[in-house]
């Protein structure tokens, strides 16, 4: 009987004005989104292979240990196509310094846009699986009961010997025929999609987080079915049922994330980013006044013939006199372990400015258990790998790293060594009388010994300095995060079917 | 087949809609109940449908308890209401089929839907026709047909010839008369006095609820029923 019910209910929707204009929206949505998006994906790889590229060739060109700077550049994640999550909005390379903790990544996206196209449709596929198929739900299930009862065929199918509750099942499996293809239809179009497009490969781990987003994605449509079917069972007439489900749509949707994120805003505060910045810079300034006092401790005339520096840290000398360099190699062994302090002094504010940004996302997940939307949302940006928390990982790693490549220098007694400074070998730089001496009879430049010059040496072998590993979260500790939010949403559906259950077994079938 | 016993009605709004009624409506009988608007005559139909339980009284189909046992009740009844619209988007053999299969008709093919519909004096032309094409006496004609495809032993009908044209009423007499040969029990509710004249075996007046006159055929017909009926409409009930 139930059966009856579902395979009528189905062909009926499938000749319906509704499904033909839900079919058709699917088919100009979903393509466009996800080309924007693959486009977007492909983008950003190009970008990544140039910067890692980049940053490879960088990293070896050095002759100097102080001029070491390890570049990381994070890719981009191929699922992103389904789900953006927060990956346009944080950037995706970060320089190690000994100087700095990096507290965000360089780069983003956005800035590497055209600023002056306004992109208007920034939408991906988990956004728009969020919009269409809450909306679908809805109108296919807000007159499953009021329809039958306006057509008059309630009163005759209950003449009939069939219970309420096969009715009620047939209802709903007839919501579900019709709702599943289209659910298919969209994400089969996409992946066929992803796999004619260039450049973009997914694994199989890939595709399993696709079977999963599907599965997410059923249990958020089946959410709105039920909460849909619940109010068509407590409403008696079509067009009230319609106005309170859109209305709970649009609540859902469109104005709970924002009252969220406007509490969330106001309860939470964060400090600001530049007094967390002015209080780095008086850090900073500490810091070199130290140096300077340190520098004119000594009375040494630091002439220099030929110097590459910065405020990072990096210098680089040669043609120096043997008192000079000696002398540089005693403020670098002042100075580079100071720096080092000074960035873990720095990184109590750091922290604090990060807290408190942490602090406002983690009242902002808690807010997200009132939508089922956002939960929807956190949880395909969770299994796609573009949430706060994959980001927060990565950056934790890429601080774990630079604690590690600091406590490679600190462990080798780096800073103490000449080839921190220079690549000329400490026993060629003449004693200061004798470099005079030479210098009467040098007349131009080129008359200047090569080894004076820099680029007459090689680059440094840093084979021994230790490389950055990118962790890849497992597929178990995903789901743990996933797996509450998803059973929340499925024990809302059951509650909410559960209520249906007893409304309608009170439903007047006249 | 059909009997009520004590049968009452009393609204949430505490309307009294119906009001221990009695009757009882063997094999092969058609029972015609007459009565102004609101008398209470669809609400004595929905009880035997278990649309609604009675406040008092018992309703039976076959001797089962309506209330007790509906779904086993239902076995036995089929129902053609008034102004059915039927889905609009299937034609007239996909609704009759649906129907059919509810009823538990499983092993019908085209032709027997063709046949039942033809029976019934629906056009040719209109079987494959969406049914929300259809003018309200056509669908009142698959109304009729699901419940002859059902085929019961009882028969409610509630307002059956409203909108229909004099030939297609004609008609809807001759089929509730054949039906009446292969010993159905029929109740209909009607305001369509010639009708009920015509063919019914006892008639019933109802108002406010009250079955206030009951007569076989033989008593009716000698009496002249307009007369009796308007007579009864004008008299406040004691
Ligand atoms: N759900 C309800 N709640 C309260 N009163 C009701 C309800 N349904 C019907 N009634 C009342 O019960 C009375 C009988 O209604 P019923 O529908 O049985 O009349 P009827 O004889 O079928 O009339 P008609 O000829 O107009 O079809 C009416 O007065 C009506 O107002
Ligand atoms: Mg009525």
């Amino acid at each position: 009987m139930a059966w009856l019910i579902a395979k009528k209910d189905f062909l009926l929707n499938l000749i319906s004005t509704r499904f033909i204009i839900a079919f058709l929206l699917c088919l100009f949505l979903i393509p466009f989104t996800v080309i924007v998006n693959v486009n977007d994906y492909q983008n950003r790889l190009r970008v990544y292979q140039v910067e890692k590229a980049k940053a490879e060739k960088e990293f070896k060109q050095t002759r100097v240990y102080s001029g070491v700077r390890p570049e990381i550049v994070k890719p981009p994640q191929a699922l992103s196509i389904f789900c953006k999550g927060i990956s346009n909005n944080v950037g995706n390379r970060v320089t190690i310094y000994l100087g700095k903790i990096p507290l965000f990544a360089q780069g983003k996206t956005a800035e590497r846009d055209n600023p002056l196209l306004n992109s208007f449709f920034s939408i991906d596929f988990i956004n728009v699986i969020a919009i269409i198929m809450s909306l679908l739900a809805l109108v296919f299930s807000y007159d499953i009961f009021s329809k039958e009862k306006e057509n008059g065929t309630l009163k005759l199918i209950f003449s009939n010997r069939i219970s309420r509750s096969s009715f009620l099942s047939g209802k709903i499996a007839g919501i579900y025929l019709t709702l599943i293809p289209i659910l298919l239809f969209n994400f089969i179009l996409s992946c066929l999609i992803i796999i004619f497009s260039q450049d973009v490969s997914l694994t199989a781990n890939d595709w399993l987080h696709v079977a999963l987003l599907f599965f997410a994605s059923f249990i958020y449509m089946s959410f709105f079915i039920f909460l849909s079917t619940f109010i068509s069972s407590k409403v008696k007439c079509s067009i009230t049922s319609i106005i309170i489900n859109l209305f709970l749509w649009i609540w859902f949707l469109f104005l709970f994330p924002n009252i969220s994120t406007y509490l969330v805003k106001t309860f939470s505060k964060v400090g600001l980013y530049e007094n967390m910045k002015y209080a780095m810079d008086q850090l900073d300034n500490e810091f070199s006044d130290k140096c300077v006092n340190f520098n004119n401790s000594f009375d040494i005339d630091r002439d220099h013939f030929n110097l590459n520096g910065g405020y990072d840290g990096y210098f680089e000398t040669t043609g120096d006199s043997r008192e000079v360099i000696d002398f540089e190699i005693k403020i670098k062994t002042f100075k580079e372990p100071l720096r080092i302090d000074y960035a873990d002094k720095k990184w109590v504010y750091q922290k604090k400015y990060l807290d408190d940004l942490m602090k406002q996302k983690k009242l902002a997940k808690s807010f997200a258990w009132f939508s089922p939307s956002d939960l929807f949302e956190n949880i395909s940006s969770s299994l796609c790998q573009t949430n706060t928390q994959e980001y927060n990982d990565f950056m934790s790693n890429v601080r774990d790293y630079r604690k590690t490549f600091v406590q490679y220098f600190v462990d080798n007694k780096m800073f103490e060594l000449p080839e921190y400074i220079t690549p000329q070998d400490i026993n060629t730089f003449p004693p200061k009388k004798k470099l005079e001496k030479m210098w009467n009879s040098i007349k131009c430049i080129e008359d200047c010994p090569p080894s004076w010059f820099s680029n007459y040496y090689p680059y440094l072998d840093l084979s021994d300095i230790p490389v950055f590993k990118f962790h890849q979260t497992s597929l178990i500790q995903e789901l743990s995060q996933s797996i509450i939010k998803l059973s929340f949403l499925v024990i809302i559906s059951i509650i909410f079917f559960y209520l249906t259950v007893l409304s309608f077994r009170k439903y007047d079938l006249r | 087949m059909l009997k009520a016993v004590d049968l009452t009605k009393r609204y949430e709004d505490n309307h009294l809609a119906l009001d221990a009624l009695n009757l009882e409506i063997g094999k092969g009988e058609i029972f015609c109940l007459l009565g102004a608007n609101g008398a209470g005559k669809t609400t004595t139909i929905n009880l035997f449908l278990n649309f609604i339980e009675p406040t008092s009284g018992k309703a039976f189909i076959n001797d089962i308890d309506v209330s007790k046992e509906p779904l086993k009740a239902k076995k036995y009844i089929s129902y053609v209401c008034e102004n059915v619209m039927l889905y609009g988007n299937f034609t007239a053999r996909q609704n009759l089929d649906f129907f059919a299969r509810l009823g538990g008709k499983n092993n019908l093919t085209k032709e027997d839907y063709y046949m039942y519909m033809r029976d019934v004096g629906l056009q040719e032309e209109a079987f494959e026709k969406k049914v929300k094409t259809f003018s309200k006496g056509m669908r009142q004609k698959i109304g009729l047909t699901i419940a002859i495809i059902k085929d019961t032993p009882a028969i409610l009908l509630d307002e059956p010839t409203t909108g229909l044209d004099p030939k297609a009423a004609s008609e809807l007499t001759r089929i509730l008369l054949r039906l009446k040969q292969e010993g159905k029990a029929i109740f209909m509710c009607t305001h369509d006095i010639f009708r009920a004249k015509a063919i019914a075996d006892k008639v019933g007046i109802m108002k406010d609820g009250r079955l206030v006159m009951m007569r076989t055929r033989k008593e009716f017909l000698e009496d002249d029923l307009e007369r009796i009926y308007l007579d009864y409409m004008q008299e406040p009930v004691v």
